[in-house]
């Protein structure tokens, strides 16, 4: 199983995207801030295999949290999601951009592509 | 279209699109709360005695999916952006998008811009990294209302991946906001201003791949666009005439 961090500003959002991940089978972590997430990566994160970090986090541009995930855990593949949508280039060093509010089965089948080894419990309806 | 027009479109573009960004971002955010709760719920109950006892259930997902979709159609930002502007990357020297913005700056008299650029290349459209620079350079001279010297110099950054453009004044500075602040859009320390001109170029920076900082320095200001550099050269934007 992929141990997950999710980090994002908006309770319900997080509430939302992390029911649906567990679903999918991820074990899924959560940080409310840029800071949070931060000081949880300076705590240590061993064996997280993914990181979905909103673009938008009030005391921060999750863009900016790239360069600590590639120094502290480089293994994570990085996913930032964007709210406002096209502000985001390819090139930010993520291994995955996606704009928010997009169909749920392609983001889960956008994930599981990036972890090929994890296989879900759960199939489509 | 003379430049002069073309930069004004890319500015309406760029102004709509910074203005409808908090609501867009809300709104993907409710979207998203909904699609993922929606999601969570069909699988729940598909295929459950409620579910097949009540045909209406599976119509009301397919119902509130299509709606959800419509709804993200609504605010994707090229909807915004596309009918004032189309954004056509090119390798383009670093040189003409500062001599781009220096010439449509809108400075008053006593305002100066010192400039001192190398030769390097950004993979990016001319008129929206000009715009961004304009947008550095209006906000240096804004703040020295007695007038003042400008410096822009560009050139290899850090690391030999991305380049800069850095702006510097002696002025008024940004009176206590931090970074963070400065960059917000709406936020603002001169009067009669909407304070958009930084988040609007920190926006562009970002999709290009790079960023816009914001320096701490004990008088005035020092920000810097960062990009990331361009390597093929093989089609430099022409540098000579405007765009149609």
């Amino acid at each position: 199983m992929t141990r997950l961090l999710l980090v994002d500003d908006n309770d319900s959002v997080r509430l939302a995207l992390s029911a649906l991940l567990e679903e999918e089978g991820y074990i899924v972590e959560t940080a409310a801030s840029f800071a949070d997430a931060a000081r949880m990566l300076a705590s240590g994160l061993p064996g997280l295999g993914m990181a979905l970090l909103d673009m938008h986090l009030g005391d921060g541009l999750g863009v900016d949290l790239i360069p600590l995930f590639r120094a502290r855990s480089a293994g994570t593949k990085l996913v930032l999601l964007s709210g406002a949508g096209g502000d985001i280039a390819p090139s930010t060093g993520a291994d995955l951009c996606l704009g928010k509010g997009g169909d749920v089965g392609e983001l889960l089948a956008s994930l599981r592509s990036l972890t090929p080894s994890f296989a879900s419990s759960k199939g489509e309806v | 279209m003379k430049r002069h027009d073309a930069l004004r479109r890319i500015e309406l573009a760029l102004v709509a699109e910074e203005v409808s960004s908090g609501a867009r971002h809300d709104l993907r955010n409710q979207i998203t709360i909904i699609r993922g709760a929606t999601f969570f719920l069909r699988r729940k109950v598909h295929g459950t005695d409620v579910w097949l006892s009540e045909p209406r259930i599976a119509e009301f997902f397919k119902a509130i999916e299509e709606q959800l979709d419509r709804a993200t159609a609504n605010v994707d930002p090229d909807r915004i952006v596309e009918p004032l502007f189309v954004r056509r990357a090119s390798a383009t020297a670093l040189k003409t998008c500062v001599a781009l913005a220096i010439e449509h700056a809108r400075l008053d008299q006593g305002c100066r811009v010192i400039a001192e650029v190398d030769d390097c290349f950004v993979d990016v459209d001319p008129l929206e990294i000009a715009l961004a620079v304009r947008c550095l350079l209006e906000n240096a001279a804004e703040a020295m209302p007695d007038g003042g010297v400008v410096e822009v110099r560009g050139g290899l950054g850090d690391t030999t991946s991305a380049v800069t453009i850095d702006v510097r004044d002696a002025g008024l500075g940004f009176s206590g906001l931090t970074p963070i602040q400065a960059v917000q859009p709406f936020v603002t320390t001169k009067d009669g201003h909407l304070g958009l001109g930084l988040s609007m170029a920190s926006r562009v920076c970002r999709k290009y791949g790079g960023k816009l900082v914001v320096h701490s320095v004990p008088r005035g200001s020092h920000i810097s666009l960062v990009l990331p550099l361009c390597t093929t050269k093989e089609r430099r934007h022409d540098t000579t005439s405007p765009r149609g």
